[in-house]
């Protein structure tokens, strides 16, 4: 079987031709260059000097994650522009056991790591099965944990405990033990070395031999269906996920009688001149009150209501506890409150707020509320006027 | 013709977030256009996000790719050359598409040719499937240079002097935001959403267009220069001031009012250019171009100067590949050869290689 190998997945850039148990060429470069720029001119340069007839080829195989998005795609495009030029299949070799097959044979814990920024790496245990323990046909990778991102200290706490059951060392590899090698020699006390520099990362011929396993597993796709496994999503994807998971997890419900011990403790906290449980119990029980308190994964984070008098609403105790602060509560829960303040006949709203609190002030004007007049000095402690906001 | 003195291209457009892929004959005759669109997914987010363009992008080109040689009922023995669009756009989208070029290129030793994309929106004027070659009945003549073209899209605004094939002058460009851009802002500001252009070109039928008066967009110094952060900024405040007023805002007209603001400046430009340089053709390209408001003043406009006017069909306005084919035709013909260390360059500039 011959194999045309590909690896951009970080800084080298790499291609072999390997085909079953020879290595015809291997060609790796590592410097800033952009793979966009080099990665063919180097497959172009092994073709002429082998004199390769395309034709021969059996597959491609190519590092399909984890990695730089941009370098993985830069070979998963080439790998796939050949593959369909050729009508030949893909290998998708998973960029961190292609790096473990640099340490081919070894019993010692071998892990490669690439930098996922911010103290994160991308990174996977493997050893490897010994000739004595498995018939022929085993897979002599053995993954202990797959190549996953992780963070550094998880990772050292992993591996001392891998280390000590099995009595195995550790052996680190990829630019990621580089990056975070001060941290590496705080967490790590299981006995470790580097690996040196000419395995210490990515190269083709281990994505080839590594390719050429996976192929008489029988894992191979095709050109049109292969895509890198970046083992992230986009960080848009990732926003817009927590959004609407903050946004599931939290629910605006009436308030009750068993709040008033941590809605009174708010009011202590946060008013100089708080209402006490007893004003609470008491308009609780009146049916020109309205109170409504925020959950946020089921726990109290927030709480406000209205007295109402015919068509008017005066809304009292906007209140959101610290931690949940700056998350849109006071937005769901005012436009809730006023929804239902709405459906029971009020027409317009006021309220007072404390002129300096502008993130406030800018909630409520952008839900329809205006200024229509101040009290001079109506807050204390600090003295301060308060803003008469109505809606139309 | 004979088959020998066909030149058969395959060409590859990702510059954004179409993933698209054509076979052009000769450089007019378009015997496939695959169009991959990911509206869909950024219309979730409010806009293109590079990231997720390119995942998407690595996702279906072989696919597309496949399908316009399919469609073109040809295999890639039959193909003699593969173009690419290698600039300007989003630097990891375009990546995707130079990269599986290349590799296809080098695979099949073929010659590669990477294409401007803007050059890309001009050249769709010299497709002769485009319904513009046929008014009144009457067949215009195909496209030749040299003429004006004024490229209207998402991401840029330029007028144009095209002297030749592959030969082009830059007369002006935007000095702040692309037309198209402005279309997007205004668009979400009046919440019509995402793409802004065809939505505002709809909400504007509904509307006055002489019922606000916006500014248009000067730039000190230059004839043909564009700008329209102004006018944008002109109608986010006139809709504050509403909206602070509590007054209702009138979607259509506001909509109308804007595009008209933008077509009259992209058209007295035009003419000026028109007046100039004494062209007796002028085309309109890139998405912008699909506008109906701004068509119908261009082609007033030409009819008014004795200008024959073109401009591509709908389908060759937005982002395609055709288009690419058509602009790697002329390249080839002069010899134009792109080689293995070819790039993406997001920020290429017209004519310059």
């Amino acid at each position: 079987m011959k194999i045309l190998a590909i690896d951009s997945s970080g800084m080298p850039a790499s291609v072999a031709v390997c085909e079953d148990g020879t290595l015809a060429a291997e060609y790796t470069v590592n410097n800033r260059k952009t793979h966009s720029q080099t990665l063919v001119p180097m497959m172009d340069e092994v073709r002429n000097l082998l004199g390769l007839d395309l034709e021969s080829v059996d597959a491609i195989a190519v590092a399909g994650g984890p990695g730089s998005f941009t370098g993985l795609r830069i070979g998963s495009a080439a790998a796939k522009g050949i593959g369909l030029a050729l009508d030949r299949p893909l290998i998708h070799v998973p960029t961190l056991e292609a790096m473990a097959y640099n340490y081919y044979g070894s019993e010692c814990l071998v892990v490669p790591m690439l930098d996922a920024r911010n103290h994160q790496v991308f990174a996977g245990i493997y050893t490897f099965r010994q000739p004595e323990s498995g018939a022929e046909q085993d897979d002599p990778l053995c993954v202990l944990s797959d190549q996953e991102p992780v963070g550094i200290g998880e990772l050292c706490e992993r591996l001392d405990g891998l280390s000590r059951d099995t009595g195995k060392p550790v052996i680190l590899l990829g630019d990621g033990a580089q990056a975070y090698r001060t941290m590496i020699e705080e967490k790590l006390k299981a006995p470790h070395q580097y690996a040196p520099a000419h395995l210490a990362q990515q190269r083709a011929g281990s994505v080839a031999v590594r390719g050429m396993e996976l192929a008489r597993q029988g894992r191979t796709e095709t050109a049109a269906m292969h895509r890198p496994d970046y083992l992230r999503v986009s960080q848009a994807e990732r926003v817009r996920a927590e959004k609407r998971a903050s946004e599931d997890a939290l629910r605006i419900l009436p308030l009750t009688a068993e709040d008033l011990p941590l809605v009174t403790d708010a009011e202590r906290q946060y008013y100089s001149l708080p209402w006490s449980e007893r004003v609470f119990r008491d308009a609780l029980n009146r049916e020109y009150y309205l109170f409504l308190k925020a959950e946020m994964a089921g726990t109290f984070a927030g709480y406000c209501g209205f007295q109402q008098s015919f068509g008017i609403a005066e809304i009292t105790n906007v209140t959101v506890l610290e931690a949940y602060r700056r998350r849109g509560i006071a937005r769901r829960m005012l436009q809730v409150l006023m929804e239902k303040g709405r459906a029971r006949g009020v027409e317009r709203f006021t309220l007072e707020v404390r002129r300096s609190n502008e993130p406030a002030v800018s909630l409520y004007k952008s839900l329809g509320f205006y200024e229509e007049g101040v009290r001079k000095d109506y807050y204390e402690a600090p003295k301060e006027d308060a803003l008469i906001l109505w809606t139309k | 013709m004979t088959e020998k003195e066909e030149t058969r291209i395959l060409a590859i457009e990702s510059s954004c977030d179409e993933t698209a892929a054509a076979v052009v004959v000769n450089g007019r005759d378009v015997r496939s256009n695959v169009i991959s669109s990911q509206i869909d997914i950024h219309t979730l987010y409010g806009g293109v996000v590079p990231e997720i363009a390119s995942r998407k992008h690595i996702e279906r080109i072989n696919q597309v790719v496949q399908q316009a040689l399919d469609d073109a009922g040809m295999t890639l023995d039959e193909i003699d050359a593969v173009a690419v669009t290698y600039g300007p756009g989003l630097v990891g989208a375009l990546l995707v598409g130079v990269a599986h070029a290349k590799a296809i290129a080098w695979a099949k030793n073929l010659p590669l040719i990477g294409v401007h994309h803007i050059e890309g929106h001009i050249s769709a004027n010299y497709i002769s499937s485009g319904i513009s070659s046929v008014e009144d009945g009457v067949r215009k003549p195909d496209l030749e240079p040299p003429f004006g073209c004024l490229v209207v899209s998402g991401g840029h605004t330029h007028l144009v002097r095209v002297k030749d094939y592959g030969e082009y002058e830059i007369l002006g460009k935007t000095a702040d935001d692309a037309a198209g851009e402005a279309f997007d802002k205004v668009a979400r500001a009046i919440g019509l959403g995402y793409p802004g252009g065809p939505k505002i070109d709809k909400a504007a039928r509904e509307g006055d267009a002489r019922a606000i008066e916006f500014p248009r967009g000067k730039v000190r110094g230059s004839v043909y220069d564009f700008s329209f952060s102004g006018l944008k900024s002109a109608v986010l405040n006139y809709l504050n001031e509403k909206k602070m007023k509590g007054e209702e805002i009138c979607v259509g007209n506001v909509a109308a009012s804007f595009q008209k603001a933008v077509v009259d400046v992209l058209v007295e430009h035009s003419e000026h250019a028109i007046r100039e340089f004494g062209f007796d053709r002028f085309a309109i390209a890139g998405g912008v171009a699909s506008n109906s408001a701004l068509r119908e003043a261009m082609e007033e406009a030409c009819r008014r100067h004795g200008v024959l006017f073109y401009r591509p069909s709908p389908v060759l306005c937005t982002d395609n590949a055709a288009m690419i084919g058509a602009a790697a035709y002329y390249e080839y013909r002069r010899g134009v050869r792109s080689d293995w260390s070819l790039n993406a360059v997001p920020n290429l500039k017209l004519g310059e290689r």
